[in-house]
């Protein structure tokens, strides 16, 4: 069994897909708060310290911001200037940050797991050709950047340019960016002739990958559409929705509401559950070499 | 069996009035192992991109080429513009993407060429990490997977350094001798595939010889332009009338010398040359990395260049050369040691350093910013000091002159404002002998009009032409600070053929022409 971050990236992506999109259109704290802590176990072990301060200094803000600009609600706190804030305006400020916060936290983990090959695997799947696309995009990005720093040395260094004035500056970019221009012109010629020489331009391409789908990868998805259809499921029926204008209205406790709390407790921890079950074998494993 | 026939071939450039090829007549049987020589704008990659269906020019093409439905695979001379994807496996399954072949058939046949080509370790690395010369062996796996009858190679050594040309020419021999592959390889550097190949081709717009190697070397040392590719030991070879074997090796040439000449004179006499006692560039205790907690890439280096010298750094791949000549160029700043550019302080200069110092690029085409020689050289104050005349490729467009017109344009153009010192970053790179002949003499002719030049180089054969004075850059230091005859001397293995076949024999003779001046003072031996 592996994890859930190691299957087929198109499990992958669908895991992020559906939590992504549940917890961005979800009212419900519960499920928010249970994604965003999900989201962080999911990146324990990654510049911990450096996101969380992000995210803290990310989340106060917004909870601060929706007060200042929305008065509804029927608590008033106090008032500034003849301004009221509210205790619902507060509440439901917090509760957006905690949407958009485990959104961004479950996008630090996407970007790390989801790498250029597959991404790449991923629009394969979709058509060859835009997979050849992002892969050549992807190689050229830092060829052209290091084309441009070498060019505008070569400049200085030979004295054509002169680095001193905004003036000069501005010719120097001006020049370095047309020796730029009939470069890459250049080069894509070449490029082409080595696409050509290789057989490039049949219409059935293909798109290679190491990845394949295998039984336990629809499994996954299978398992993920599942857990999503409940809370999905709840949350369209309103039995989990908050309300929060003029007053807070907290949802009647029901065996819908409790099922769909723990499928979605179960779809978030469920990277980090299979991560934690693959340590414990490897320490099982090697404690018996 | 026959593979490949080419009969009567003459090709035109749409914009051009000449033609590039004329009346070029050949063929090509299965197996074979063909040379294509030939001076640069001679047209030989006109020729070898002609016999590649899908990629040949368009143009006025008269006469056949018969491929027999033959498959044949293409490699060009430029590492970084033939690889088309990120990772090495998604460039070697691109051909196989092409032909929409299955998936569990391209990994077995990615399997097999990473195998037969060593490329295990890299697979999965960006292809942008990898070294010029593993960039080369990625595009020949990456036209070999599917498995073609003829492997075309355009100059595929001409961009790397000296170990990785070794290594990439004995992999397209074990290409040829163990898959049967013929091979149509066009190269500067012919020397070691001489001894291996089964024909040599030389052209120069028509076809001049065509047939075994041999009479490819005869033909080669009568025919004057192309005189300079030959190997060191047959430019000697065909200065004399000798009837034996051809020499192409050091060895064989060492034999030859030893076998036909006499050693009584042992050295030439040379003017001593007074040596200048003011220095252009001082360089003490310099100590450079590029990250905080890299390694030391300069450890210390010192070195001194006189003014009005030619000096020649040397050393392998990655041991600081160009690094050094960055920090002299004010373009990197070392974090500890002294600078000193004609007495004066490198930091003392703030901003003008580069009316004295200038320094030439590796790649000179990151310079030219224009359409036609003419606007380029008006950076230059004034070009009619420069000792080479532009006049007929003032209109042409500065990536359509050659590779040695390019250094040369370069060059005026670095020394446009009077500067006095030149920093030279391996000047010879990817140009045939003749052109790195012609850039030797241009630096002979700078040093004439009183410029310093410190030169980077992998060329020990152009160093031996031009430089006063060589030294040898490693692990950040620079050792063997000698006059260039004794530097070559001194050394086994950083010295010129001539060098080693004349040790012991005849002292301080380092190129061909002095080996050659020494063999006529002394004669024949008589039998």
């Amino acid at each position: 069994m592996r994890t859930v971050m190691q299957s087929n990236p198109l499990s992958v992506f669908s895991f992020y897909a559906i939590v992504v999109c549940i917890t961005a259109a979800s009212s419900s704290p519960v499920i928010q708060l249970l994604s965003l802590i999900g989201a962080v176990a999911c990146n324990f072990g990654y510049n911990t310290a450096k996101k969380a301060v992000f995210s803290i200094v990310l989340f106060v803000l917004m909870a601060i911001l929706n007060p200042l600009f929305n008065t509804s609600g029927a608590t008033a706190l106090f008032f500034i200037n003849d301004f009221a804030i509210t205790l619902e305006a507060v509440l439901y400020g917090v509760s957006a940050s905690l949407s958009i916060t485990a959104v961004i936290y479950w996008f630090f983990s996407f970007s790390r797991i989801m790498t250029g090959e597959k991404i790449i695997y991923l629009f394969g799947k979709l058509s060859p050709h835009i997979a050849l696309l992002i892969s050549s995009v992807i190689r050229f990005v830092p060829m052209f950047l290091r084309l441009y720093s070498q060019s505008r040395k070569a400049q200085i260094c030979m004295g054509i340019c002169k680095n001193d004035t905004v003036i000069n500056k501005l010719k120097c970019e001006i020049r370095v960016l047309s020796v730029m221009i009939t470069r890459c012109t250049e080069n894509g010629i070449i490029t082409a002739d080595s696409m050509e020489a290789r057989g490039y331009g049949n219409i059935n391409r293909t798109c290679f990958s190491f990845y394949k789908l295998r039984l336990y990868d629809i499994i996954y998805i299978i398992i993920y559409v599942l857990l999503a259809i409940v809370t999905v499921f709840a949350i369209a029926s309103g039995c989990i929705s908050f309300e929060y204008y003029p007053t807070i209205t907290v949802p009647k406790a029901s065996p819908l509401m409790y099922a769909s709390y723990i499928c979605w407790a179960a779809l978030v921890f469920l990277p980090t559950l299979t991560q934690a079950g693959k340590e414990i074998k490897w320490k099982y494993l090697l404690s018996r070499i | 069996m026959e593979i490949l026939t080419v009969k009567d071939l003459t090709f035109t450039y749409p914009t051009s009035s000449s033609a590039s090829l004329k009346n070029i007549s050949f063929s090509v049987n299965e197996g074979e192992f063909i040379v294509v020589c030939g001076r640069t704008g001679g047209g030989k990659t006109t020729l070898l991109k002609q016999l590649v269906p899908s990629i040949a020019p368009l143009g006025n093409r008269l006469g056949d080429i018969d491929t027999h439905k033959c498959k044949i695979a293409y490699v060009c001379q430029s590492p970084n513009e033939q690889i088309v994807c990120d990772k090495v496996y998604a460039e070697l399954a691109f051909a196989l993407e092409n032909q929409a072949m299955p998936r569990d058939q391209m990994i077995a046949k990615i399997a097999e060429a990473s195998g037969f080509f060593g490329l295990d370790d890299i697979l999965y690395s960006d292809c942008d990490s990898l070294s010029g010369g593993q960039k080369q062996i990625v595009a020949i796996a990456s036209a070999m997977i599917c498995r073609p009858d003829v492997l075309v190679l355009d100059e595929p050594t001409s961009r790397l350094d000296p170990i990785a040309k070794e290594k990439l020419l004995s992999l397209i021999k074990k290409i040829n001798r163990e898959l049967a592959c013929c091979v149509i390889i066009s190269e500067h550097y012919i020397e070691p595939l001489l001894e291996y190949a089964d024909k040599m081709l030389l052209l120069d717009k028509e076809l001049i010889y065509f047939g075994s190697v041999d009479g490819g070397l005869k033909a080669l040392s009568g025919y004057p332009p192309l005189k300079d590719a030959l190997p060191a030991s047959t430019r000697i070879y065909s200065e004399f009338n000798i009837d034996c074997k051809i020499p192409i090796t050091v060895k064989d040439g060492r034999n030859y010398i030893r076998k036909y000449f006499k050693n009584d004179v042992k050295y030439l006499s040379e003017d001593k040359k007074e040596e200048q006692k003011e220095s252009a560039i001082e360089i003490k205790n310099v100590y450079f990395r590029y990250t905080k907690n890299g390694k030391d890439i300069l450890n210390g280096a010192e070195l001194c260049v006189k003014k009005g010298q030619v000096f020649c750094l040397l050393g392998g791949n990655g041991s600081g050369k160009s690094t050094l000549l960055s920090i002299i160029a004010g373009a990197l700043r070392a974090y500890s040691g002294e600078i000193r550019i004609l007495g004066k302080r490198l930091k003392q200069y703030s901003g003008d350093l580069y009316k004295t110092v200038t320094l030439l690029p590796q790649d000179v085409l990151t310079v030219f910013s224009h359409d036609t020689v003419r606007q380029e050289l008006q950076v230059c104050k004034n070009i009619n000091e420069f000792p080479y005349d532009f006049t007929p490729i003032l209109d042409n467009h500065p990536y359509d002159i050659s590779g040695g017109q390019a250094q040369l344009l370069a060059l005026a153009m670095a020394t446009g404002n009077d500067q006095s010192i030149l920093l030279l970053d391996e000047p010879t790179k990817g140009l045939d002998k003749e052109s790195s002949l012609s850039i030797a003499d241009m630096i002979k002719k700078l040093k004439e009009s009183g410029k310093t030049v410190l030169c980077v180089t992998h060329d020990s054969e152009f160093a031996a032409m031009c430089a006063d004075r060589c030294a040898l850059l490693f692990s950040g230091e620079c050792t063997q600070n000698l006059p260039t005859a004794e530097f070559f001397r001194c050394n086994t293995f950083y010295t010129t053929p001539i060098s080693i076949m004349t040790r012991n024999y005849y002292e301080n003779v380092l190129t061909v022409e002095k080996c050659v001046e020494i063999m006529k003072i002394n004669g024949e031996k008589t039998v």
